[in-house]
């Protein structure tokens, strides 16, 4: 069963899983940090309250995130197709992940910027900062460690869904693991594929909580 | 020209138990290089008042005036470039915790634009100031309370206001370090000619470092004027009151207990530095071969004064009671009658 083809599509797997992972955290940030932060700008007691702003904002958030991810996977094909040109392989599974990951990683972010102690944020006011300032000197860098953490967490549900595209041709290891697993009983290779991804995550988490400590200057 | 005037100035806020007047028909005048004490107790209005100084909050009505430009007419920018002319302290520091010290000095800086370098050698400048230039590149986590404001006092300088706000900026500190603060404070007032206003609902703040006071209660200016006058002569109930406040909490171990004359009229005397150093009482009683009863007493430091004030209780029967007050007259001693004394 282990034959070096076997082994090389594991490896192909992680690097795969890797690739749809980081790069759906990165672009779901591009999108989705500053959609939190504008959640928590236009807010009824945010920086700058902007009711209509916050209310589509937040109606976004919500639809995307009570869709079922195996369902927005399957409804946004054309959308997909669209972008990618084709639906299927790892490529084109980094689309769903995006956008699934961006609302996500919004309220995550706005929860982390909702911390940050009002004091702060009025003495920068004070100072004589304007908004925009205060987001990026202020906010964003007393919300560190709360993000740092927000980013690992993130990570690790990406990685997840990650998997689950397997079911419809995603690539990766959440590919591997059900074209062998549970089309072909092929069980050793199924639980291989579930320890990396374990262990994947488990290393995600544990270099998250590192950085974020590290960076905590709070104690 | 006065620095900072409040015309008509109100402010109330909606809160889901209905509207709150904060602020009614404020006016005051504050002239520049003044210490200015505003005091009242808790929700009086005294932080809205202070943020209404730099436009934190923004009166519902009436105006502000800065240096005699009133800063509702001003836009966003120019009243931000007009906070930068006036520091603010705060109760609780509001220091970034993520930054160090030195950054945090260079915040207010970086927001004018100036480049690193510049900024840094000012900060250190101003740490240097404060006493903390070893603390540079400490994190405010590592600091004590009263080290942690004193960056708050640097980082509020580093733009050279001309105006130095502090919200109940000694409130979180305990008797030493807040003495400590007020020494600096007084410094800087002295040595840059800042106007400070200081918020607090310590008398004894008022007392050691401010020449003008400010009374509110309950969102009105109750009582105006100089620290030295309100103190010796309190003409509202809240007065009286804050004035007390500070006895029992300063001075609690001078505080001497009535025995047992009930009844008697009650006076408070207040004497300053040259009456301090004569046994006014003693001779009184030694004069008049009838007994007083010191209720309270305690002197104090009021703008480098010796100020002291007693509660005095004539005996109930006293026929001399009318002579003995011109006695202390006649002494340089100031008095009053007193009606709403309640033990403490």
């Amino acid at each position: 069963m282990w034959t070096p083809e076997v082994i090389w599509m594991i490896v192909k797997g992680i690097g795969e899983t890797l690739y749809m992972t980081l790069v759906s955290t990165l672009l779901g940030y591009l999108f989705g940090l500053p959609m939190g932060v504008l959640l928590v700008v236009s807010d009824k007691d945010g920086l700058s309250p902007n009711p209509v702003l916050y209310k589509i904002l937040d109606v976004i958030a919500n639809i995307v995130r009570s869709v079922p991810f195996l369902i927005l996977l399957i409804v946004v094909i054309p959308f997909t197709r669209l972008l990618v040109g084709r639906s299927t392989g790892s490529t084109a599974t980094i689309v769903p992940l995006t956008i699934a990951a961006i609302p996500f990683i919004a309220r995550m972010v706005e929860s982390s910027i909702k911390e940050v102690d009002p004091g702060v944020i009025e003495a920068a006011r004070s100072m004589g900062a304007g908004n925009f300032r205060i987001v990026t000197k202020v906010l964003l860098v007393e919300a560190r460690t709360s993000l740092i953490t927000g980013m690992t967490i993130a990570i690790g549900t990406i990685l997840g869904y990650s998997a689950m595209a397997g079911t419809i041709g995603g690539g990766g290891l959440g590919d591997i693991a059900i074209r062998y697993g549970y089309y072909r009983y092929e069980s050793g290779i199924m639980i291989v594929t579930v320890v990396l991804l374990v262990l994947l995550v488990q290393l995600f988490q544990t270099v998250g909580m590192h950085m974020a400590s590290r960076l905590d200057k709070r104690k | 020209m006065s620095e900072i005037v409040l015309e008509h100035v109100s402010k109330s806020f909606t809160t889901k138990d209905g509207t709150v007047e904060a602020l009614k028909d404020i006016s005051l005048t504050i002239e520049q290089g003044e210490i200015f004490g505003v005091i009242g107790m808790s929700g009086a209005g005294k932080s809205t008042l202070v943020r209404c100084m730099n436009f934190l909050e923004e009166p519902d009505s009436g105006s502000v005036l800065i240096d005699g430009r009133a800063l509702d007419g001003f836009s966003k920018k120019e009243l931000q470039q007009e906070r930068e002319q006036i520091g603010m302290i705060f109760q609780h520091f509001n220091l970034l915790m993520q930054k160090t010290v030195l950054e945090n000095v260079c915040f207010p800086l970086y927001i004018q634009r100036m480049n690193k370098k510049e900024a840094s050698e000012k900060a250190i400048e101003l740490l240097r100031l404060v006493g903390l230039e070893e603390k540079t590149n400490a994190y405010p986590a590592q600091l004590s309370g009263g080290q942690k404001q004193r960056v708050a006092i640097a980082r509020a300088l580093a733009s050279d206001p001309k105006i130095l706000l502090c919200d109940e900026a000694t409130s979180a500190l305990d008797p030493q370090t807040t003495s400590s603060i007020l020494e600096l404070l007084q410094d800087i007032n002295q040595r840059f000619g800042i106007t400070i206003v200081i918020i607090t609902h310590q008398m004894s703040v008022v007392r050691k470092v401010c020449t003008k006071v400010a009374i509110l209660e309950g969102g009105v200016l109750a009582e105006t004027g100089l620290v030295d006058e309100v103190f010796s002569h309190p003409k509202t109930k809240v007065a009286r009151e804050l004035i007390r406040r500070d006895i029992d909490t300063e001075a609690e171990d001078k505080l001497v207990e009535a025995e047992t004359i009930r009844n008697g009229e009650i006076i408070r005397i207040i004497y300053s530095a040259n009456s301090a150093y004569e046994p006014v009482i003693a001779n009184l009683v030694l004069t008049y071969k009838e007994p007083v009863n010191i209720l309270q007493a305690s002197t104090k430091n009021v703008g480098g004064y010796a100020k002291g004030e007693m509660l005095i209780e004539f005996l109930p029967d006293s026929i001399q009671k009318e002579a003995m007050k011109q006695y202390l007259r006649d002494h340089g001693i100031e008095l009053e009658e007193v009606t709403d004394h309640v033990d403490a």
